[in-house]
Formats: structure tokens, C-alpha cells, sequence
């Protein structure tokens, strides 16, 4: 079975460099750039695991993990926060965030830190 | 007038030192022209109040920070200038009336609010009786302000330096695993990832300076085994630079303490890279952890170049590295070892260094043991 991932990030670049990544690694991908009305998407793509950038402009990340873990629909789904910043992981412990990463990230760290989470 | 002789010793306390002759000017100054110079003091509000707590006096810095005229607030009770009454506690009790200093929002007359510093002298007399406080109010809204704007730039500097740097790593990434068998592209490849990690590193340690100068560099302590931590630091070390053995002596197998494990892995980092770069002629490196009943000790010994006895002394501060002829053939910003300095002093730890040129170093830091 192929595992869907949603990819939230608004910066394009990053966002494609995360698609190509686990596309290649055998997901099937969608990218957003940023939180706006996130919660119908992720209903409706349904995905296995969230990857969700903290720093974004309009609802950022945090605001994003908070609404989709308050809501029962979506509350399992596995979201990994992803920033600059090296309190990333004290930032995704607070607003309830499964796993982090913090850029620059390394490919088979990021493959691997998603891969445990969908087992 | 003993609480003119109050208040000249307070604002004596107050200045710098420069101004030392005119304070010594001061004892004899009568009290007109103190009046005048506190009258004149804008930056600062300075006022008088009773041990009731109305207000006494008024100065021009108080006129421009609260905007009330003298007239309007002489008699007041000084909670006109509180959102709470926060002044009550100097007045409860008859017996103690302490100095007391606070940061706090203050009230202007249309009621909008600032942010200052506080500070309350009580006003005694030759025969001890507390007769009211001088109060002096320092406005802070702007270093609020500027302190607020550096962690902001801080926040916003790691986003639009790492994020240009991870993508450029990311498809770097890509790439090596799609290049195929092509070995030229495979070694650009190689060094172009270790490039842009190193970019990476820079951009860490000069928002790691920033965090340092602005107070933002805030430990997240977790319970650590300092051995182990070493000893998995010293495996990823050894597996990137196998041109030196890294060997570790210790004398106890575990040395638990409350410490900030990502901050104390950049130190190690920081000093075993150091090690193995500034020793490009040796093979080997000691590391040692030492417990005592207080602390957990870890020296890391090198046998490269050694610094002279000139360079020794400013070795941990920013900035700093050894004469230009060594700085040509050792890259780096010269942060490393001052971030790991403040990051050992964060913890209540200490850091050193024993090196002799020509032989090779010795770099210790301590932590102490803390528990949860």
C-alpha cells in the first residue's frame, strides 16, 4: 500500500525538494504552501503523515498541529514540524506535534523519521 | 533638609563615575540648584512622595513620561500612575521600609500604559523617622522594543539563511542518488554536500552569537549521560575523520546530570573537530571523563600545534583566532570556542585550556551533577 503524505511548506523550493524525496522513496505527495482551510484538504487527500513547516506567513505551524490534533478526524494523523530555528523540538512538544526535523535536514534522516512514524 | 541630604546621596549613587568631581561639587550645593538639576533631569522622572504615598514633588522627566503637569499631581496618591495599586506593599508596614527596585507598566495621565524601570529610596531623617520615598522611573519601552526586535531578527535570520541552505542540500541530495554511475558528478556531488554543510555550521554559529549577546540562548536541560553522549559524538566524529584515532579513557562507565543535550554536543563537537584540525601532523586523540561526587569533567587532548602563551588568554573570546599566518591555513569564524564557553557557563560549569606551543592542547570543560 502506498502511504499518502501531505507537505506543507511555503517555501517552494523546500516544498519540492520534500516532494521529490519521498516521491522517489515510493509516497504518494501532496504539496500545499501554506494552512489556509488545510483541515478539508487533509480530509479530503487523507493522509498517513503531515509534514508541516513551523514559520509560515497566515496560519503558521503550530496553529495548523494545534487545529488538526483538536479535531477527532484528524487527530491520529501523525505531524511532523519542520524549522530553522534549533528549539524546534521544544516548539513541536508544546503544540502537540508527533516528531520534528530542523533544517537543513538530511534525506535519509528525514525518510527515516517519517518511515517510523507509519509503522 | 535631611531629605535633601537623602536625595543628594542617592543621585550621587546614580552617576557615573566621570562625573565623580561634580559630585563631590554637590555636597555643598544648596538646595535651589538641586532642585534646578533634578528639575532638568528629562530622561528620568523623578518624584518625591509622602509615607502616605501622595506625591511631593514632580520633575520635568516625570511632566514628560506621564504627562501631568506638576499641579495636577502634587497631592495625588501615587496610584494614579499604577494600573494596580502596586505601590501598597512600601506602605504596609511601619517598621520596614526597604529600597526597593521593579520593572513595571506605568500609567500616563490618558491613561495609555509604558513599560519602566522603578526605583523607590526611602527618605529618613537624622532622628530615623521615615518621612516618604524618592521615586525614580526609567522609561524602557524602547530597549523592550529593540530586545523584541533582535529575537524577531533572530527568528527570521535562521528561516531565510537555513532555508536557502536546506534546499540547496536537498536537491544536492537528490542528485547524488539519481546521478548514476557518472564518478566525476558523484565526488562534485560529495563535496558540494560538504560544502553546504559547512555553510550550514556558519550560519549556526553566528545566530548562535546573536542568541548569546541578546540573553536568548536558553538551555533545555533533559537528563544526559555524559559518557555516552561522548562516546556516540566521538563515533560520528571518527566515522567523518578517520584520519585520527580517537581513543576514550574513563573511569566510570556512566555520569548522569540535568544538562542541555544538544548545547553539550556542539561543545564536544566543537572541541573534537578542533582537535582534529588544528593537529594535521598527529593520529591520535584522548578524551577523558572524570567524575566526582559534584561534577563530570571531560578534557579532550590533542597533539597538533598548540597555541603560544600570548594566544591562550583571549582563546575563548569571540571572534578570536591565533596569528594571521595560522588563520590562512584554518578556516572558521573564530565563534566555536566562545559559543562553547558560554554554553559551559550556561550550564554552571567551567572550561579551560593547557597548551603549549609546538606540542599540542589540552581543552577541559566541568558540569556539574545535577538532578531532577
Amino acid at each position: 500500500m502506498t502511504h499518502k503524505i501531505l507537505v506543507c511548506d511555503d517555501d517552494e523550493s523546500i516544498g519540492e525538494v520534500l516532494k521529490i524525496m519521498l516521491e522517489n522513496d515510493g509516497f504518494e505527495v501532496m504539496g500545499l504552501q501554506n494552512g489556509k482551510g488545510i483541515q478539508k484538504k487533509v480530509e479530503q487527500f487523507d493522509p498517513s503523515l503531515i509534514l508541516l513547516d513551523i514559520w509560515m506567513p497566515g496560519i503558521d505551524g503550530k496553529e495548523v498541529t494545534k487545529l488538526l490534533k483538536g479535531n477527532p478526524m484528524t487527530k491520529k494523523i501523525p505531524i511532523i514540524l519542520i524549522s530553522a530555528l534549533n528549539d524546534t523540538k521544544k516548539i513541536a512538544l508544546e503544540c502537540g506535534a508527533d516528531d520534528f526535523l530542523t533544517k537543513p535536514f538530511d534525506m535519509q534522516h528525514l525518510l527515516s523519521t517519517v518511515r517510523s512514524h507509519l509503522n | 533638609m535631611s531629605s535633601l541630604h537623602q536625595t543628594k546621596s542617592i543621585l550621587q549613587s546614580h552617576m557615573p563615575s566621570r562625573t565623580r568631581n561634580f559630585q563631590i561639587q554637590t555636597e555643598n550645593m544648596p538646595e535651589m540648584i538641586l532642585n534646578q538639576l533634578i528639575e532638568s533631569l528629562t530622561d528620568y522622572g523623578f518624584f518625591q512622595v509622602d509615607d502616605q504615598g501622595y506625591i511631593q514633588s514632580w520633575n520635568d522627566g516625570a511632566k514628560k513620561l506621564f504627562l501631568y503637569e506638576s499641579e495636577e499631581i502634587i497631592g495625588e496618591k501615587l496610584n494614579h500612575l499604577y494600573d494596580v495599586d502596586e505601590s501598597l506593599p512600601l506602605f504596609s508596614s511601619p517598621d520596614y521600609y526597604p529600597e526597593s527596585l521593579f520593572e513595571g507598566w506605568q500609567i500616563r495621565r490618558d491613561r495609555s500604559r509604558f513599560w519602566a524601570q522603578v526605583k523607590y529610596s526611602p527618605l529618613i531623617t537624622l532622628d530615623g523617622d521615615f518621612i516618604g520615598y524618592l521615586v525614580i522611573v526609567k522609561d524602557l519601552s524602547e530597549s523592550r522594543q529593540l530586545e523584541r526586535q533582535k529575537a524577531e531578527f533572530i527568528g527570521t535570520a535562521s528561516h531565510e539563511l537555513k532555508t536557502p541552505v536546506a534546499s540547496i542540500k536537498g536537491y544536492t541530495q537528490i542528485l547524488q542518488h539519481s546521478c548514476g554511475t557518472d564518478p566525476k558528478s558523484a565526488v562534485f556531488l560529495n563535496k558540494m554536500n560538504d560544502q553546504i554543510n559547512r555553510l550550514g555550521l556558519l550560519v549556526d554559529e553566528l545566530l548562535d552569537v546573536s542568541k548569546i549577546q541578546s540573553g536568548k540562548l536558553i538551555l533545555q536541560p533533559e537528563t544526559v549521560d555524559v559518557s555516552s553522549l561522548v562516546r556516540d559524538i566521538a563515533e560520528d566524529i571518527q566515522t567523518i575523520s578517520p584520519s585520527h584515532e580517537i581513543i576514550i579513557q574513563e573511569d566510570q562507565p556512566i555520569s548522569i546530570t540535568l544538562a542541555d543535550r544538544y548545547r553539550l554536543s556542539q561543545v564536544l563537537v566543537n572541541l573534537l573537530t578542533n582537535a582534529i584540525k588544528f593537529s594535521p601532523k598527529a593520529n591520535t586523540i584522548f578524551v577523558k571523563i572524570e567524575n566526582d561526587k559534584d561534577s563530570i569533567r571531560v578534557s579532550v587532548r590533542d597533539f597538533g600545534i598548540g597555541i603560544s602563551k600570548k594566544n591562550v588568554y583571549h582563546i575563548f573570546e569571540r571572534f578570536y583566532q591565533v596569528e594571521n599566518t595560522i588563520r590562512k591555513s584554518f578556516s572558521g569564524l573564530g565563534l566555536g570556542l566562545y559559543i562553547s564557553s558560554e554554553i559551559i557557563k550556561q550550564h554552571g560549569g567551567k572550561i579551560w585550556v593547557e597548551s603549549e606551543k609546538g606540542k599540542g592542547s589540552l581543552f577541559g570543560f566541568s558540569v556539574p551533577i545535577k538532578k531532577n
